[in-house]
């Protein structure tokens, strides 16, 4: 297995990718849509050892940064769906021209699924997983502003003190939570914006993964698989037993790859995906 | 904007970063970015990392910031994270990358554990002119102790010993997380009583002798270095203590450590407007460091 780290650029402002290549030609390949924010780097090293283990088992992945976040470069405030769209397909482009594989598959976690579906849909029937997916943005936005008013409580200050996030969105332009940006361009641009509304294809297989204390999916999830399943898609579920705090972080450091809700989720994916990768679902 | 990723080698792993080159081509004085060890990925929280790098290239810098051994896309794992096990080995990798780009002299920025490595590797590391010190912790202890370690020191042996006996306090032990609580306080305890016990009723046992140390071979040294905090952390406060006690002489004889203060919390950057006054305020203490240390040369 092997790793590449590059910049890509169309346009001024280049879009950071890594590339998990096998030893030998792959069989398969993946593309990671990450979420934003405190999520994207909770989510960080889990991405990278599930790009590692697809490609020890001979599916390549590509992880790549949206434009205005992480190492890649641009605004933050230019960051909409559109653009975080297009530099999902640049990152397919590039892994797609790198290992001769056409259809590729997807993994998309939080805000990221929205992407991954998009791209995922594209392609045509490309194999999707989805970890703990934002099942609407609005919905998103709003656990966003709760993190924020948890934020403020534990600094000492009164639940409701100071603006909402959303008018500070409306009046700035911006607004923060927990040290981190959030855009108006980027909230507009996903105002609506449902993963239900997201079109699947007949046939598509699709992996939808939730982390919770409880047993059994969430009622959202729930009604999501049964839309898709309307419209044709296959779907698998996993549980992952745990929780996830995404906007906050432990002061006990533990190493990601020993938290058994990381082993479960890259395990069951790179399963899922191992399966998908046969020669009639690839090319 | 010119960023070249890089792989570098520390120990048996292989770690991941990004050079970002000066905006007016060839220079010998470089940075190493050295995150606190939380999320600990390159990028900083909101980017800080990157941020900071885009100033200082512009200023004529190469800057490197990378991910220690297990953490982002370098290899690896980390067993458990001490402040008195600081990652020098990484650092010395680093600055040995940034040696290939022609950086001669270096400027280290630290927050929180990264702030420890940078101390650590002044006299382990060649080629260090300069520190950027933030929210750096004066306890030696490992990540998570931090409430343990003050709360041990809140109260006696005696009176914990009181409440050890309270019904409720042992109703609370059917409870994992008080049980795991309970467990690193009196092991915390237990050590700081061994510690003010060995150190023969010197004033500050709470104090890491190390940093003592490694602030003492800097002040010796004359190397410049920025020590900020927020006013509200708890490491100000053991800072402010430890100034008028063992860390005082160290401080008293070198002009050249200038401590500095941002209301509330620096430590981790968790707001816009605290990454804003780090950047700033860091961005101008290394041009105006350089510049003195240029003219006095």
């Amino acid at each position: 297995m092997r790793e590449e780290a590059l910049f890509l650029s169309k346009g001024a402002d280049p879009v950071f990718i890594v590339l998990h290549l096998p030893d030998s030609d792959p069989r398969g390949a993946v593309v990671v849509c990450s979420p934003i924010g405190a999520e994207s780097d909770k989510n960080y090293r889990r991405e990278v050892l599930l790009g590692r283990a697809l490609a020890t088992r001979g599916i390549a992945a590509a992880r790549f940064q949206y434009r205005g976040t992480g190492n890649s470069g641009g605004d933050a405030g230019s960051t909409t769906l559109e653009t975080m769209a297009d530099d999902a397909f640049m990152a397919a482009d590039e892994l797609a021209t790198r290992t001769g594989i056409k259809r590729l598959g997807a993994v998309g976690t939080r805000l990221g699924a929205m992407v991954a579906t998009r791209l995922a849909h594209e392609m045509g029937r490309a194999p999707l997983a989805l970890w703990e997916p934002a099942i609407d943005a609005a919905g998103h936005f709003r656990e966003l502003f709760r993190s924020r008013m948890i934020r403020r409580m534990t600094l000492g200050k009164a639940f409701a003190d100071g603006p909402s996030m959303m008018t500070e969105l409306e009046s700035t332009g911006h607004s923060e939570v927990v040290g981190y940006s959030i855009h108006s361009a980027l909230v507009e641009s996903m105002a609506g914006v449902s993963l239900g509304d997201q079109a699947v294809s007949p046939g598509q297989r699709i992996l939808l993964v939730q982390i919770s204390e409880s047993d059994g999916l969430s009622a959202d999830l729930v009604a999501l698989r049964e839309h898709w399943e309307h419209l044709g898609a296959s779907l698998a579920t996993h549980h992952v037993h745990g929780e996830e705090v995404w906007w906050f972080v432990s002061e006990q450091f533990e190493q990601e790859e020993r938290r058994d809700i990381t082993t479960d989720i890259v395990d069951a994916t790179v399963r899922w995906f191992d399966e998908s990768a046969g020669p009639e679902v690839v090319i | 904007m010119m960023e070249t990723p890089v792989v570098f080698r520390s120990g048996n792993d292989d770690l991941f970063g990004i050079v970002r080159s000066p905006t007016s081509g060839a220079s010998a004085r470089g940075v190493v970015i050295l995150p606190g060890g939380r999320y600990g990925v390159s990028a900083g929280r909101n980017r800080v990392a990157v941020r900071l790098s885009e100033r200082l290239a512009t200023a004529g810098y190469h800057v490197l910031r990378f991910d220690y051994h297990g953490i982002g896309d370098s290899s690896g794992t980390v067993g458990e994270l001490r402040l008195d096990r600081p990652f020098v080995e990484d650092l010395d990798a680093a600055a040995e990358c940034l040696g290939s780009f022609g950086v001669e002299r270096l400027v280290l920025v630290g927050d929180c554990f990264g702030a420890r490595i940078a101390l650590a590797g002044v006299d382990r590391v060649p080629g260090v002119h300069a520190l950027v010190l933030v929210s750096l912790p004066l306890r030696d202890y490992a990540r998570g102790e931090s409430s343990a370690v003050r709360m041990a020191e809140r109260e006696s042996i005696v009176q914990y010993t009181r409440k050890g006996l309270r019904a409720d306090v042992w109703r609370s032990l059917r409870n994992p997380t008080r049980r795991r609580t309970y467990g690193m306080l009196i092991r915390t305890k237990t050590r700081q009583m061994m510690r003010s016990v060995a150190s023969g009723g010197t004033p500050d046992p709470w104090l890491s002798g190390r940093v003592i140390d490694q602030f003492d071979r800097v002040s010796r040294a004359g190397i410049p270095a920025l020590v900020l905090y927020g006013t509200d952390e708890d490491d100000f406060a053991d800072f402010e203590r430890a100034r008028r006690g063992a860390l005082g002489p160290a401080l008293a004889r070198s002009p050249r450590i200038e401590v500095e203060t941002v209301p509330g919390h620096v430590h981790a950057f968790r707001s816009v407007a605290v990454q804003k006054q780090f950047l700033d305020i860091a961005t101008r203490w290394v041009r105006r460091n350089d510049a003195e240390q240029l003219g006095a040369s």
